[in-house]
């Protein structure tokens, strides 16, 4: 699902933000991206939301390669994989149905279809009745739900997450964590990177953990 | 379609100012481009009217031997030359009478041993007057007619004719370049106006590219906008024109002098309405195009770091 082979990254400065990365997550994992702030987890993120590409190796993502990616393509390659991120990244001046149901209205389905499915999404992550608010009129955790909905209206493979607890209390982290862990019991891939030890102690899953861009774990 | 409207509600709702100051600019260039077409184009239209009454006078030597016909058929065998009528000394000095009966009927001559005017051919070129151009062939002719073997001379109102001409086509080039000048300007008001739509949005585009809009679908909006501003602001300078036009054909046609020309006057047609205002809106949506492209390239969200 997520392969990476001798990836380097360097920015200018130069900055070897990460260095030989090599490792593969399979179709239906579950791992956290552990490490110390500014040990390179938002650059590998980065990556495989296809934001930014190798200085060198390679990263396929779905099976495709991000190297290859032009700005055609870019756009139906995110159509296969959803994106969490700690600021969340709500448009401000759309209710949270019209949030969650933006990766299908971009795909161009049918208002009917979209209605459905954003109505069923919600009502599992207990937000329907709060569906034509807008994100200033509710707490972070629930617009972090809110995110994670529209992370997976399109049903995509791979589900990524970058600092997704953040900005949020430890209770309502763990709720995220709850879930994002029942997301991955229906078959998508998660892939979720924190630096908060404590989050992932509590769940036996594989954890990668980065230092200075380098991978110095995989409890694989 | 929905969704571009109420995309560009929101560019209203964010920037009500901008907004009303790139539309009133806008209108304002456009009304003044829509009053440089109005101009040249009555100008011509008075040209075209005024044109078929030009033509060339040929003065015939005073030579007994003169075969009038056969000139007259080597004239007519020209190219430009449409009719050519001969018209002898007696008439001529008739004619002269008649005018001089009305303004100083004193000075009359009915002396017709002692007419002093030539025989003459009254010739009228295929071509009308419009332009330089059109004088220059004018002035060919007439030198190659004054050139045949018993004309003495050839008129044809030179002097005025050369300033008419040429204030024709001045008016012509001078309204194409400042129609030029304006449009282009047109395209940079309309590409400030898109570009602060676009910081403002600078987040939902990256919102956008992460869900997996294309370029297109986000490009889309903000051409559609300049779109509408385009065809907007030019029915809006089309309708302040033809106020303005109104007007002063109003006044015209009080002169005594020149009541003629206002009837000449028109406005567009329909059809040149629609090409005008169809003419601003795709010079709105080039505008905000070349602003988009520049800035919409797939990654715009790369530039944010989280
Ligand atoms: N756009 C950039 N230009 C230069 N250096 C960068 C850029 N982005 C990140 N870095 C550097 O790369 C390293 C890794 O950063 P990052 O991936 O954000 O770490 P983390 O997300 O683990 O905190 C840091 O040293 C950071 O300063
Ligand atoms: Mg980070």
């Amino acid at each position: 699902m997520i392969q990476f082979s001798h990836v380097y990254k360097t920015y200018l400065g130069p900055v070897h933000a990460l260095r030989n990365i090599e490792f593969e997550i399979d179709k239906g994992e579950f791992v956290f991206l552990t490490g110390p702030s500014g040990a390179g987890k938002t650059t590998l993120f980065r990556m495989i939301s296809a934001y930014d590409k190798p200085s060198s190796g390679v990263v396929r993502v779905s099976g495709s390669s991000i190297d290859e990616l032009n700005a055609n393509t870019v756009a139906y390659f995110r159509r296969k994989i959803g994106v969490v991120f700690q600021d969340f990244k709500l448009l401000k001046d759309r209710t949270l149905a019209e949030n969650v149901a933006l990766p299908l209205t971009v795909k161009g389905h049918p208002q009917e279809l979209i209605d459905q499915k954003v109505n069923e999404l919600l009502d599992q992550l207990g937000l329907s009745h709060r569906k034509y608010q807008y994100p200033a009129q509710i707490s972070g955790g629930e617009q972090q739900r809110v995110a994670i909905a529209r992370a997976l209206i399109h049903q995509p493979g791979v589900l990524i997450a970058d600092e997704p607890t953040g900005n949020l209390d430890p209770q309502l982290s763990e709720e995220i964590m709850d879930l994002l862990e029942s997301v991955n019991a229906q078959g998508t891939t998660v892939f979720v990177a924190t630096h908060d030890h404590e989050l992932v102690r509590r769940r036996a899953k594989r954890v990668i953990e980065l230092a200075g861009g380098q991978i110095v774990r995989d409890s694989r | 379609m929905k969704n571009l409207m109420s995309s560009y509600a929101r560019t209203w709702a964010q920037h009500t100012g901008i907004q009303f100051a790139t539309l009133s600019i806008l209108s304002a260039t456009l009304t003044v481009v829509a009053i440089v077409f109005v101009t040249s184009f009555n100008v011509n239209r008075i040209m075209t009217q005024w044109g078929t009454d030009i033509k060339l006078t040929a003065y015939l030597e005073d030579d007994k031997d003169l075969d009038f016909a056969l000139l007259e058929k080597k004239i007519q065998g020209m190219d430009s030359v449409k009719a050519v009528e001969f018209v002898g000394k007696e008439r001529a000095l008739q004619i002269f009478n008649n005018q001089l009966k009305d303004i100083t009927p004193e000075f009359l001559n009915e002396d017709l041993d002692a007419n002093p005017l030539p025989n003459s051919f009254e010739i009228t070129l295929k071509e009308q007057i419009k332009n330089s151009e059109s004088y220059e062939v004018l002035t060919k002719q007439a030198s190659l007619i004054s050139g045949f073997e018993g004309i003495e001379d050839v008129s044809y109102g030179q002097s005025w004719l050369k300033n008419y001409s040429a204030f024709v086509s001045g008016v012509t080039t001078s309204g194409v370049v400042v129609i030029l000048i304006l449009l282009v300007g047109s395209l940079f008001i309309i590409g400030n106006s898109i570009r602060s739509s676009i910081s403002s949005r600078k987040e939902e585009i990256e919102i956008l590219e992460l869900v997996g809009a294309t370029r297109f679908s986000i490009r889309l909006p903000f051409v559609f906008e300049g779109f509408v501003t385009g065809a907007l602001t030019s029915a809006i300078g089309l309708f302040i024109c033809f106020f303005l036009f109104s007007w002063a054909k109003a006044i015209i046609s009080q002169s005594a002098v020149l009541a003629r020309l206002s009837e000449t006057m028109q406005f567009f047609d329909y059809s040149f309405i629609f090409l005008f205002v169809l003419g601003g809106a795709l010079i709105g949506g080039l505008g905000s195009f070349l602003t988009v492209r520049g800035i919409n390239d797939g990654w715009s969200a790369s530039q944010g770091a989280n």
